[in-house]
């Protein structure tokens, strides 16, 4: 997949567990799981407007393109 | 969002009536296939003797017996149509009703529309040369019946590409978070 997520790394950085996460962005756990393995074929922007909110972070934080 | 549908009492309500009407057309297809083996059969000198009676000629016979199977026919497509439409309505009471099978689903009811219409031309036709029923089968009725049908079997068709639309709509969303 060109798009990655890089989730893991921000919670990581925030010491905040996923299901956390999903608790405090209204998410459930195993969407919010789809969108950090990767799996997620789109993701709104309500949702990575509450994701940047509560980590603390720009959408740029989350997502990168990678070449293959 | 599925939960909406869930414990509806209109598609409980829709799921009884149609229940109800898919034994009433096999119940009803029974009977006349009976009916038909038996003026094939048994009750064959009796028909003639009444058409003879009634002024029609001895070819007619065969008309009622095309006529039976017509109407058997009939029955078959009506059970048919109320069994998709019986899933249909399942489908939109698990919450999930804008699936690809479901178009198709009301693609044959369209169809079967169409098919159960000219069956009843047919039918039309076989009174019409009976003479005595002429009158009943020509009248406004029968042609609103017509256009009703008509129209109905053209909605059906719209309604599967809406429902096509809708699956294609729903696939897109598919793993969107």
């Amino acid at each position: 997949m060109a798009i990655i997520v890089k989730l893991d790394d921000r919670l990581y950085e925030k010491r905040m567990t996923l299901t956390e996460l999903a608790e405090r962005v209204d998410i459930t756990l195993a969407n919010l799981s789809i969108l950090k393995t990767g799996k997620a074929k789109a993701i709104r922007f309500s949702t990575l407007e509450a994701i940047c909110r509560e980590l603390d972070c720009q959408p740029g934080d989350l997502l990168a393109y990678q070449t293959h | 969002m599925p939960q909406t549908f869930r414990k509806d009492p209109l598609l409980a309500f829709a799921q009884l009536v149609v229940g109800a009407l898919i034994g009433l057309f096999a119940f009803a297809g029974i009977i006349v296939a009976i009916g038909l083996g038996a003026v094939a059969t048994v009750q064959r000198d009796y028909v003639f003797a009444k058409l003879v009676a009634a002024g029609i000629p001895e070819a007619g016979y065969v008309a009622v017996l095309v006529g039976l199977v017509l109407i058997i026919m009939l029955t078959a497509l009506g059970g048919l149509f109320m069994r998709e439409l019986f899933r249909l309505v399942g489908s939109v009471e698990k919450g999930d009703p804008f699936q690809p099978f479901n178009a198709d689903r009301l693609r044959r009811m369209g169809w079967n529309t169409v098919a159960s219409h000219m069956i009843l031309f047919a039918l039309a036709a076989i009174a019409h040369s009976f003479g005595g029923y002429r009158e009943a089968l020509l009248a406004e009725d029968a042609t609103l019946a017509g256009f009703s049908a008509l129209l109905l079997a053209l909605i059906l068709f719209i309604l599967a590409r809406v429902f096509r639309v809708g699956a294609e709509m729903r696939s897109e969303l598919e793993g969107t978070v």
